[in-house]
């Protein structure tokens, strides 16, 4: 192996190894549980009343019979391909069915991040910088009321209070085809009912590492040169402040695509989760192996623009100084 | 030439809330520092230099409690200024160095950031490409090479001692009446405080102002000062010329100081602490002198009636019964 280069180069490399890492595994893992699925996948999946012929057929063209080392390499390599065949229930290819619903989750997974940054960071550092006022008191409470409630939760009662009883957003769906002003006003609630637990999550990570921040002995040399509070928090402190919040959520995108599955049922959007919870309810396994592939891909890839992030904003993470997530909390 | 000194402080004293109770970490400090000197400020670690420093330039901790005494810098009375007039102060008539190069500089920010705001702070009216070339020239000034690239540089990327000389720019830059440097070469190693110490003699040049030098070592200061403040457990014993202070000592302390120094030929805290005895603990209460309990000269008053500052010779005060 050639040696790669300190610096941004090298940070860059072992981050997309890192991620490579996460999608063989998963790979993996997934399948090993559909191994685990109990009897025949191919009795499973032709029900009861399939003759004997039809099975051994069906189990042959999936390749069934072979050895388990030969089913994961060609495992694999139909994920390389892209190739996870042909639905047997609507008869389209599996891989097109994925893509179609794809943006649907992007879209709502973006949207809760942007909205739960967007409101948590400000919230936090207001906090960090009225330290036991009554707005700090009232955000701490209100956080982590907000992180600990789950977010199907969340979504029943919203829909029930905005959709139900006031009526004043669209109960169910995308608006597929109601042009763009419609799927985003469906998108509120669905997207709402993400976001509250990180808003909470959010500036409660911010304000502290904002606290910790303000302490330090570069923000007093900005005081000493006289620069304006505001300029100190939102620019000198804040840049220094955001690292750790972002770090963790690097990671807290796995709980997040959770959350969409739920949120995408209860709201009855088209995206992996209902693709997902449709497939298990018709025990539709290759759709479900799609799905959740199609998932953890976004999962690593959402981790590696996490990290570079953070190497963007941290010089000394694109020299190799120091680790991005454990480094400092 | 106005007679009055830039700075003048009297009877200043801060106490810290700690959680073993009350710090009193200036007791009543008198200084002055007249226009145009480089002043240096000496005293052991521990002593409240960095504390007197940090309340000249109203950025006390948030656990310092009320300060007494009063800070006047020309015609200003800094401890019943508010908030926003003393920031103004700061970054223009007022300027800082760190002991502690590593942390002072802002991790995420290039070099050049830091210099153009503090040009930024200042508000000279000048747009983003004047400040930028004033930063560049500022920067081969302090004896910095290749300043273009050094401009785009992380501090990460810097030595300490090339950390210290961006400090220093940028105090230059705000062309300060008053220049407080905390030790600024005690962080680095022996060769780079050499550099340092001349870059800080050539800065006389472009400093109008006066100089607030803190040192904890008194070889130090004789080389680079006009005059010498000498501190004791949060008071200052003793002012006076350099060449006055060391042909002429008044206070026990201050000769005790030179006595340890004396022949020896490299500084550092080790030798201080050869005077027999303990520093004042910050926690204590000392209604007399604070230097009493280590004083072979002490008599039954020095322990319970604190001497006044007060002038022995032209420009010379100490602090003490039995100068
Ligand atoms: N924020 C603070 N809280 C409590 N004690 C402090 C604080 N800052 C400084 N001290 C104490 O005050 C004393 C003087 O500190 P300092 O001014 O840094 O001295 P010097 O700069 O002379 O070494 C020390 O005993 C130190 O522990
Ligand atoms: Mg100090």
């Amino acid at each position: 192996m050639t040696r790669v280069e300190p610096g941004p180069w090298r940070y860059f490399a072992s981050r997309v190894v890192t991620a490579a890492f996460i999608v063989v595994g998963a790979i993996t893992l997934l399948f090993v549980l559909t191994q685990l699925v109990r009897g025949n996948p191919a009795e499973v999946l032709l029900g009861p009343r399939a003759t004997a012929e039809a099975v051994a057929e069906f189990a042959r063209r999936m390749g069934l019979d072979l050895p388990v080392h030969e089913r994961l390499l060609q495992f694999f390599g139909q994920v390389i391909r892209g190739d996870f065949g042909v639905d047997i229930i609507s008869g389209r290819p599996i891989l097109d069915m994925v893509l179609e619903v794809m943006p649907f989750t992007l879209a709502l997974t973006f949207s809760a991040i942007a909205l739960a940054f967007l409101i948590g960071v400000p919230l936090g550092c207001y906090a960090a910088t009225h330290p036991n006022g009554v707005g700090d008191r009232i955000a701490a409470v209100l956080s982590v009321g907000l992180i600990s409630m789950p977010s199907f939760v969340v979504s029943i009662y919203l829909l029930l209070v905005f959709s139900i009883w006031l009526q004043w957003l669209p109960v169910l769906g995308a608006g597929g085809s109601g042009g763009i002003l419609d799927q985003l006003t469906r998108l509120v609630l669905p997207t709402s009912a993400l976001a509250i637990g990180w808003i909470g999550y959010v500036a409660r990570l911010t304000r502290s590492s904002m606290v910790e921040t303000l302490a330090e002995p570069y923000i007093r040399t900005s005081r000493a040169y006289g620069l304006a509070e505001s300029k100190i928090i939102y620019k000198y402190a804040l840049k220094n402040a955001c690292l750790p919040t972002l770090a963790v959520l690097g990671l807290g995108t796995g709980r997040l695509f959770g959350e969409a599955v739920f949120a995408e049922v209860i709201f009855a959007r088209p995206g992996l989760g209902t693709l997902i919870y449709t497939g298990i309810s018709t025990r539709n396994y290759p759709v479900v192996q799609a799905g959740v592939f199609a998932i953890v891909l976004l999962f690593a890839m959402a981790n590696l623009a996490t990290d570079m992030a953070y190497a963007w904003v941290d010089p000394r993470i694109r020299a190799g100084l120091r680790g991005t997530s454990a480094g400092r909390r | 030439m106005s007679e009055f000194p830039l700075l003048s402080i009297r009877g200043l004293g801060v106490d810290f809330t700690t959680s073993r109770g009350r710090a009193h970490v200036l007791r009543g400090v008198d200084l002055d520092i007249a226009r145009g000197r480089i002043v240096g400020l000496v005293g052991e670690s521990g002593s409240g230099k960095s504390t007197l420093a940090l309340a000249i330039l109203g950025l006390l901790p948030p656990n310092a409690g009320s300060v007494q005494g009063s800070i006047r810098f020309d015609d200003v009375d800094l401890l019943n200024s508010s908030a926003e007039s003393l920031r103004s102060l700061r970054g223009h008539r007022i300027a800082m160095i760190f002991q502690d190069p590593m942390t002072a500089l802002n991790p995420v920010f290039t070099v050049g950031t830091h210099l153009r705001d503090v040009l930024n702070a200042k508000g000279s009216g000048e747009d983003a490409m004047e400040h930028n070339k004033r930063a560049l020239e500022m920067l081969a000034k302090v004896g910095i090479p290749d300043p273009e690239q050094r401009l785009k540089a992380y501090p990460h990327e810097l030595s300490g001692g090339m950390r210290q000389r961006v400090m220093i720019a940028m105090a230059l830059l705000t062309t300060p009446d008053l220049l407080i440097a905390d030790e600024p070469t005690t962080a680095l190693d022996v060769t780079i405080e050499a550099q340092i110490v001349s870059l800080i003699r050539e800065m006389r040049t472009h400093v109008r102002g006066s100089i607030l030098f803190i040192s904890h070592s008194l070889g130090l200061v004789s080389e680079l000062c006009d005059d010498v403040a000498v501190m004791y457990a949060g008071a200052v014993v003793e002012q006076a010329p350099s060449v006055e202070l060391f042909a002429n000592p008044r206070h026990p302390y201050t000769r005790a100081l030179i006595d340890c120094e004396i022949g020896l030929d490299d500084d550092d805290g080790q030798k201080l602490r050869s005077i027999p005895g303990e520093v004042l603990d910050p926690l204590a209460v000392a209604p007399g002198c604070t230097f009493a309990a280590r004083c072979s000269l002490a008599e039954p008053r020095c322990h319970d009636q604190a001497p006044q500052f007060r002038s022995v010779a032209p420009k010379h005060g100490v602090a003490c019964f039995r100068a």
